[in-house]
C-alpha cells in the first residue's frame, strides 16, 4: 500500500490534517434541514415582522446547500478560492428572495444560524486511529495543524475541547475564519508560515481529490496524502496523492516507516 | 431618576445596547497577563519564532490602547466599519512580531478575540432587566440588542447562559455585521428585521459618542441614554443630547410604563 519511494523520504516536521473525513467521521442527519427550518421560522415569528411557511424555508435551505456545493466545485478550478461569509451564505444562497425583514433577520443572526446548520447537519466522532496518531506524533515531535473548509470553524474547536484533543493542534486554519478555502494553496501556506517551516517539510492529509489533493499539490507540500477506504478510491482522478491511507493507524505507520528509514540512513 | 421629554411615545420596539444597559461591565485588571500567557503558550507550541513573553504582553496592552483610540476616532465618521479580528491581531498587536508568530495570531484571530472578550470583563446583569423585558412583553414591544462588540459571540453566550436570548427578537453585533455604532445602519438592520420604521423604535445606550449619536443619525423615535460607569467620560465634545436619561433598567422600565400608560413600579413588580 505504501509505495517504496516513501520509505526513503524525510520525516515531516509537521502534519496538516483536514477535519471532516480525517480527524472526524460524520454521519449525515437527514432531519437537519427541517430542524433548522423550524428554528428560522421560530426566529421570524419572534421578530414579528414577516412569517414564512416552514416548508418554504426548508426548500430554500436545501437549495442553498446544493448551490453552495456547486459554487464550491466551480470555484475549485481557480487558484484563489474565496470562502463564503456567514452573512452571504444566508443573504445570497438561502434568503435572496425572502422579504426584506426576513433577510435582515437572518443576516444579523447569520453566525449563530450557521452554527445551528453545522451542528444539525451531522453527528461527528473522532476517526479511527486519530487519537493514536496524535499521541504518536507528540512523542516523536511532529507538530500537527488543522486545515479545514468549514462554515464554522468554532464548531471544530468546540469538539476538540470536548474530546480533549485541542492541545494537540499547534495551528488551526478554518476557511470561514480566514476567508479563503481549499484548494487555495494559501490555506496550507498559512499553516506552514505559522509553523515557521517550508511547505516541503509538511505532509497534508485530506479525504478528497479535487480540494485536498489538489491543494496539497499547489502548496508544494512534502507529501499529499489521501485518507480513504481502498474501495472508495478513484484511480482515474487527477492529480493523484503521493500516498493513500485508510485511517489514522495507516497514516501513523507510514510516518513511522519514514522515521525508521531515516534512522537507518543516519546510522 | 428619569427625565423625559413629553414627546416620547410608546415604541413598537426597544433596541438595547448590551454593555452598560443589559449588563454592567467590570474591567478585569489581570486580563492582559492571562491572555498574554495563553498566546505565548500557543506560540511556543507552534513555532520557534516566538517573541519574549513580556513583549507579547506589552503588545497586547498597546494593541488594546491603540484600538480604543481608533474606536473613539470612529465615532466621527457617518459610516464607520468595524475592525476585524484579523486586523486587530495583525495590525494592532503583532505587527512587529516574527513572521511565524504574526501568522499564527492572524490564523487564530477569531478565537483570540473571543478569549479576549471573555477575559477582559466581568459582566453582571443590571438591576431591573427582567422587569423591563416583562413590561415590554406585556405592552407588545419587541426587543433587540444593538451592540458594538469585539466578539459578539461572547455577548451571545452570556445572553444564552442567562436565558435572555429567548427574550429578544435578534442581536446585532458590530463584529458580525462589519459595521459599528454610530453607523446608523446598525440600528436600521434591527428595525428592518422587525419590519418597523426607525421612528417607531427607541434606542437605548450608555454613551454619547457611540449611542446618542447613533440614535440621532438613525432618526429613532426615542434616543435614551442609560447611565453607566463611563457615560460622562466623553472622548470629545458631542453635540447630540438624548430625549431622556435613565439611571438603569428600572428607570427605563418606568419611562416605558409612563408612555405605555402603565403605572410605574414603585420599588417592585407591578
Amino acid at each position: 500500500m505504501i509505495s517504496p519511494p516513501w520509505l526513503t523520504r524525510e520525516r515531516p516536521r509537521a502534519l496538516l490534517l483536514d477535519h471532516g473525513g480525517v480527524i472526524v467521521r460524520s454521519r449525515k442527519r437527514a432531519e437537519a434541514i427541517d430542524e433548522v427550518a423550524e428554528l428560522v421560522a421560530e426566529r421570524l415569528r419572534r421578530a414579528g415582522a414577516v412569517e414564512l411557511p416552514v416548508h418554504r424555508i426548508a426548500e430554500d435551505l436545501a437549495a442553498a446547500k446544493s448551490a453552495y456545493r456547486a459554487w464550491k466545485t466551480g470555484n475549485g478550478r481557480a487558484r484563489t478560492v474565496p470562502e463564503v461569509s456567514h452573512r452571504d451564505y444566508w443573504l445570497d444562497l438561502v434568503a435572496a428572495d425572502w422579504p426584506p425583514a426576513a433577510r435582515a433577520l437572518v443576516a444579523a443572526e447569520a453566525t449563530p444560524l450557521c452554527r445551528a446548520l453545522v451542528e444539525a447537519s451531522s453527528s461527528k466522532r473522532l476517526g479511527p486511529g486519530i487519537v493514536e496518531l496524535l499521541d504518536w506524533c507528540r512523542t516523536v515531535g511532529i507538530r500537527i495543524g488543522i486545515v479545514s473548509n468549514t462554515l464554522l470553524g468554532d464548531v471544530n474547536r468546540t469538539l476538540a475541547r470536548q474530546w480533549g484533543t485541542l492541545g494537540h493542534f499547534a495551528v488551526q486554519v478554518h476557511s470561514d475564519e480566514v476567508g479563503i478555502r481549499k484548494p487555495d494553496p494559501e490555506m496550507i501556506l498559512i499553516a506552514t508560515r505559522a509553523l515557521g517551516i517550508d511547505p516541503g517539510q509538511a505532509w497534508f492529509v485530506g479525504d478528497n481529490y479535487d480540494k485536498d489533493v489538489l491543494c496539497a499539490r499547489r502548496a508544494g507540500v512534502g507529501a499529499s496524502v489521501l485518507m480513504r477506504l481502498s474501495t472508495d478510491r478513484d484511480p482515474g482522478a487527477c492529480p493523484q496523492p503521493d500516498l493513500n491511507v485508510a485511517d489514522g493507524f495507516e497514516l501513523r505507520d507510514a510516518l513511522a516507516a519514514t522515521g525508521a528509514e531515516q534512522k537507518e540512513g543516519a546510522a | 431618576m428619569t427625565t423625559a421629554q413629553p414627546t416620547l411615545v410608546c415604541p413598537r420596539a426597544l433596541l438595547l445596547d448590551f454593555g452598560g444597559v443589559i449588563v454592567e461591565t467590570v474591567h478585569r485588571p489581570t486580563w492582559a497577563d492571562e491572555l498574554a500567557r495563553e498566546v505565548y503558550d500557543q506560540l511556543l507550541a507552534c513555532t520557534d519564532q516566538v517573541p519574549k513573553p513580556e513583549r507579547v504582553r506589552d503588545d497586547i496592552v498597546a494593541g488594546a490602547a491603540a484600538a480604543s483610540a481608533w474606536k473613539n476616532a470612529m465615532s466621527r465618521p457617518m459610516h464607520p466599519a468595524e475592525m476585524s479580528a484579523r486586523q486587530y491581531w495583525g495590525d494592532y498587536v503583532a505587527t512587529d512580531w516574527p513572521a511565524a508568530a504574526r501568522e499564527l495570531v492572524l490564523a487564530h484571530a477569531l478565537p483570540l478575540a473571543k478569549r479576549q472578550g471573555e477575559l477582559r470583563s466581568e459582566r453582571h446583569q443590571r438591576r431591573g432587566v427582567i422587569e423591563l423585558l416583562d413590561l415590554a412583553d406585556a405592552l407588545g414591544v419587541r426587543v433587540a440588542i444593538v451592540s458594538n462588540a469585539l466578539s459578539g459571540v461572547v455577548h451571545r453566550d452570556w445572553m444564552t447562559e442567562h436565558g435572555l436570548d429567548q427574550r429578544v427578537a435578534l442581536e446585532v453585533y458590530s463584529d458580525e455585521v462589519g459595521l459599528r455604532k454610530p453607523n446608523p445602519e446598525m440600528i436600521w438592520i434591527a428595525t428592518r428585521a422587525l419590519g418597523i420604521e426607525p421612528e417607531e423604535a427607541w434606542y437605548v445606550g450608555d454613551n454619547f459618542d457611540r449611542d446618542v449619536v447613533c440614535g440621532r443619525r438613525a432618526r429613532v423615535g426615542g434616543t435614551i441614554l442609560m447611565e453607566a460607569a463611563d457615560t460622562y467620560r466623553r472622548p470629545y465634545l458631542v453635540h447630540d443630547q438624548p430625549d431622556a436619561v435613565v439611571a438603569d433598567p428600572v428607570g427605563l422600565r418606568d419611562l416605558l410604563a409612563d408612555t405605555g400608560q402603565i403605572a410605574p413600579a414603585t420599588g417592585g413588580r407591578p
